[in-house]
């Protein structure tokens, strides 16, 4: 069961390990600190009943794999 | 240049571009280039599904350490992992007074009662790190859950072109995020018959311990039939992998 396929959501400090030490490990990083601040800003939005506030709002994700994992840096949690 | 390499370059470019707009990288740090300009402040309160959860104990992290930033004062009522529990703190949080809610709901549906009455009462409603449907909410903020399903069959394929049998251990039972993202596996398989999924179950909670112990019985049923397994959150899967090493 060594190298089997483990596919992980989320993007956290332990799966960066997790990508790094397994054989095939591959980890759909959402960004906490992004979604945090862009619910606030919306919130906003609405608040002042701006015409540009969105129901949907749709943050990009990474895909953490061990071909991309030099390119990220792990998150405080 | 195989398909997932191709796929990861992509969405490296869309997350590229993405921060040369409103939206930072998941990964780096963002800049909070649109702070309000409201002047007043705001009651924000954070009500995660779970307190102990570690991405909803960081995002409340997160919320206090910008909401200054927004014009906020940001507090937390705990859902605790239960919707009743969860539904007492909206309305607590409404009889408060607040502003603003922002909900990482326990429940995709059992939450909706409370969240529309939030709205009645003039509440901004917003869903942390989960979709919603039109209506439940004031509006949602979270990554593509969906997408995210198809990206793990393109991975799959990658490794295994001619198919392969394996798991999915979904997140906690009836949590939004949890429900798009095996819809978005389910959808992006209905293409791919040579993939085959040998078993699908949910814990009860996002709780390592539990994905640990539905891996070890998929494990002890299907044993090297499990070529990959689909754990819907990075700490469940740390379970997985525990389960899958060889004793000793």
């Amino acid at each position: 069961m060594n190298d089997v396929l483990v596919f992980g959501v989320d993007g956290n400090a332990v799966a960066f390990e997790q990508v790094k030490s397994w054989k095939n490990y591959n980890s759909i990083g959402q960004n906490v600190e992004t979604i945090a601040m862009k619910s606030m800003e919306i919130a906003n939005l609405f608040l002042a009943k701006d015409a540009s506030a969105k129901f949907d709002n749709i943050v990009p994700f990474d895909l953490i794999t061990k071909d991309t994992v030099g390119n990220f840096t792990p998150p405080e949690w | 240049m195989n398909k997932f390499k191709l796929l990861s370059i992509l969405v490296l470019i869309a997350v590229m571009l993405s921060a040369c707009g409103s939206a930072p990288s998941a990964t780096e740090a963002p800049a909070a280039t649109d702070a309000p300009a409201t002047g007043g402040t705001h009651t924000l309160v954070f009500i995660p599904g779970s307190a102990s959860n570690p991405s909803q104990a960081f995002g409340f992290k997160m919320f206090q350490k910008h909401a200054a930033e927004y014009g906020f004062e940001a507090s937390m009522l705990d859902g605790k992992a239960d919707v009743a529990e969860q539904t007492k703190a909206i309305n607590n949080a409404v009889a408060q007074g607040a502003d603003v809610i922002i909900v990482n709901p326990n429940d995709a549906k059992a939450i909706v009662p409370a969240m529309k009455a939030a709205q009645d009462a003039g509440v901004v409603v917003g869903i942390f790190m989960a979709a919603a449907a039109p209506g439940d909410s004031t509006f949602y903020v979270a990554v593509d859950d969906k997408l995210a399903g198809g990206v793990v069959v393109q991975g799959i394929l990658d490794l295994f072109p001619d198919g392969a049998t394996g798991v999915e251990i979904g997140g906690q039972a009836g949590h939004p995020a949890a429900i798009d993202r095996h819809d978005g596996f389910t959808t992006a398989l209905a293409d791919h018959p040579e993939i085959k999924v040998l078993d699908y179950q949910n814990p009860q909670a996002w709780d390592a311990a539990q994905a640990q112990a539905i891996a070890e019985d998929m494990i002890t049923k299907y044993g090297d039939e499990i070529q990959f397994v689909f754990c819907h959150w990075d700490n469940g899967a740390t379970g997985v992998i525990n389960a899958s090493k060889p004793p000793g």
